[in-house]
């Protein structure tokens, strides 16, 4: 009999709220983190709306010893750094707690093109520099190169690297066990969460600091979602503008941010009186090896992944009380989530509550799966169920209960948290009631 | 390098060195002397130089040879020896390149 995994702490930095408290409040006003993008000058894109962090929201030097790492880190590692510091502080995990060598990590990030704005515009300068030298329209590598050398600080290249952020959680948080870094876009956080779990299982680890982060609104995360077709367009209000399952749904919305949970051996976190949320109770990971953006239409392969979840954590359909869906606001992906959860929980589907809170956050990709994870666990512990906000028109297929609009209060024992990601990868874990 | 210049302004440099090497540390620039030792005295890692080196060049816009300022700081740190002063060295040997110029 494997031992009971304790989640002893929670650390989130969202566009509506830093902190577990903060975000938990948000969640349970359905307040909405979308507005325009201040980042960078949006005026002609056909998206110019995302769920950012503002500037004065946190202070990321506060949380970094020495300071002088802070400039090492790409914003999404910032994030991921922010969050582990929070998790470990809601977790009141002391220095003496526990072996740093029994101190594990496992972050989900890692996107495409460049990590943050400081590496575009210095990239994009130095194509600037060689054109204007050689006169010529076309691309001078030769150039390029020398200009490159001229304008972007070699130390820049290593936070492109997707590993950065779970070695500068260790860094900081002293974890000198198990690292590793997941990148299966918007499943990573939530694969994160299972392995995490896993090199407790396994035995290499008591403590880890799982999760997930992303920062990718920038010209080219923006353009890139958008010229596949997967944004919302809808600019016009931007607080109503993800709406997942809602008939009138048109495209996720960027968000940015981070989400870290204390992963502790149950024995571990008894032993030193440690403050337990939940339990991090099973997780079932699945891959539709199908197409690339488009979801099996049988819904097989999330399917798998909800089940696997449930008998992971020898729980039944019957036990769930509520499910936090990946609903990221496209037609294909809440239709296809829809029909995996009718065809999981087979006719208990129906009386599962179900929400998406990115209708809220927006959609974090690589940070989406754990930031609703802990999500899921504050709904667990503070009693209510976040709800789907910009909910007007039903979708004849999407037809469950989609917590409209307003959180419910609602004492559960046991959630799931879904994420589903570009390239097939399927993820669930199952949250139980300590 | 120039043989022929003995003596040199470092004035000028020195300022300039000890505000930029408070940058990449992130230190108060009251805590940066000729003297700092830049790992055992101010935290710098090996990464630290490169971002200095980048930061001299761009400030004083010269045309320095790729791995001309990497070289240099290697000569003068040994591996281990974290406690040694390089500070009062770089601004010397701008002194005496600026000199060259002259």
């Amino acid at each position: 009999m494997r031992e009971r995994i304790a989640i002893t702490g929670l650390g989130v930095v969202t566009s509506t709220g830093v902190g577990a408290d903060a975000f938990a409040t948000a969640l349970r006003c359905g307040r909405s983190g979308v507005g325009r993008i201040t980042a960078f000058d949006c005026h002609d894109f056909d998206t110019q709306i995302a769920a950012e962090i503002a500037a004065d929201a946190l202070c990321v030097g506060d949380y970094v010893e020495p300071p002088k790492m802070v400039k090492h880190m790409s914003r999404a590692t910032q994030f991921a750094v922010v969050a582990a510091a929070l998790a470990r502080g809601h977790a009141r995990l002391g220095a003496g707690d526990a072996d740093p060598e029994r101190i594990g990590v496992c972050i989900g990030a890692g996107g495409m093109g460049p990590v943050d704005l400081d590496m575009l515009t210095g990239q994009a300068n130095a194509v600037i520099r060689a054109t204007s030298r050689t006169g010529c329209a076309a691309f001078d590598i030769p150039a390029f190169a020398k200009a490159y050398a001229e304008l972007v600080n070699p130390i820049v290249s290593l936070r492109g690297l997707p590993n950065l952020a779970a070695a500068h959680v260790a860094i900081q948080q002293g974890a000198r066990g198990p690292n590793y870094t997941v990148t299966t876009a918007c499943t990573s956080g939530t694969q994160a969460i299972a392995l995490g779990m896993r090199m407790i299982h396994q035995g290499d680890a008591d403590v880890v600091f799982a999760g997930g982060t992303d920062a990718m609104i920038n010209p080219v995360g923006v353009l890139g979602f958008s010229m596949l077709g997967t944004l919302s367009r809808a600019n016009g209000v931007p607080q109503c503008a993800s709406r997942p399952f809602d008939r009138d749904r048109d495209g996720f919305v960027i968000g940015e941010g981070a989400g870290v949970v204390v992963l502790e051996r149950a024995s571990v976190a008894a032993h030193r009186g440690a403050p337990i949320l939940a339990e991090a109770a099973g997780c079932g990971v699945t891959c539709d090896a199908y197409r690339i953006t488009d979801e099996r239409p049988d819904a097989s392969g999330a399917t798998r992944a909800i089940t696997l979840a449930l008998q992971d954590a020898d729980a039944s359909v019957a036990d769930l009380g509520y499910i936090n869906a990946h609903g990221t606001g496209t037609i294909m992906n809440d239709r296809v989530e829809t029909r995996a959860i009718r065809s999981a929980l087979g006719a208990h589907a129906c009386a599962v509550p179900v929400s998406s809170t990115k209708s809220m956050i927006g959609h974090l990709l690589a940070g989406a799966g754990a930031v609703e994870y802990v999500a899921t666990v504050l709904a667990l512990r503070d009693d209510f169920l976040p709800p789907t906000i910009n909910y007007e028109h039903p979708d004849p297929e999407c037809d469950l209960d989609y917590i409209p609009n307003r959180a419910r209060d609602a004492r559960i024992d046991v959630a799931l948290s879904n994420s589903f990601g570009f390239g097939g990868q399927n993820a669930c874990a199952l949250i139980r009631r300590w | 390098m120039c043989p022929d210049s003995p003596v040199v302004n470092t004035a000028p440099y020195a300022e300039l060195v000890c505000t930029l090497i408070a940058e990449v540390l992130t230190v108060p620039r009251s805590s940066v002397q000729l003297d700092s030792a830049l790992m055992h005295d101010l935290g710098a890692e090996s990464l630290d130089f490169m971002d200095l080196v980048f930061r001299i060049e761009d400030a004083l816009s010269r045309d320095i040879p790729m791995g001309r300022w990497e070289q240099f700081v290697e000569e003068r740190l040994p591996c281990g020896d974290h406690a040694r002063s390089i500070t009062a060295e770089i601004v010397r040997e701008f002194a005496a390149r600026e000199a060259c110029r002259c």
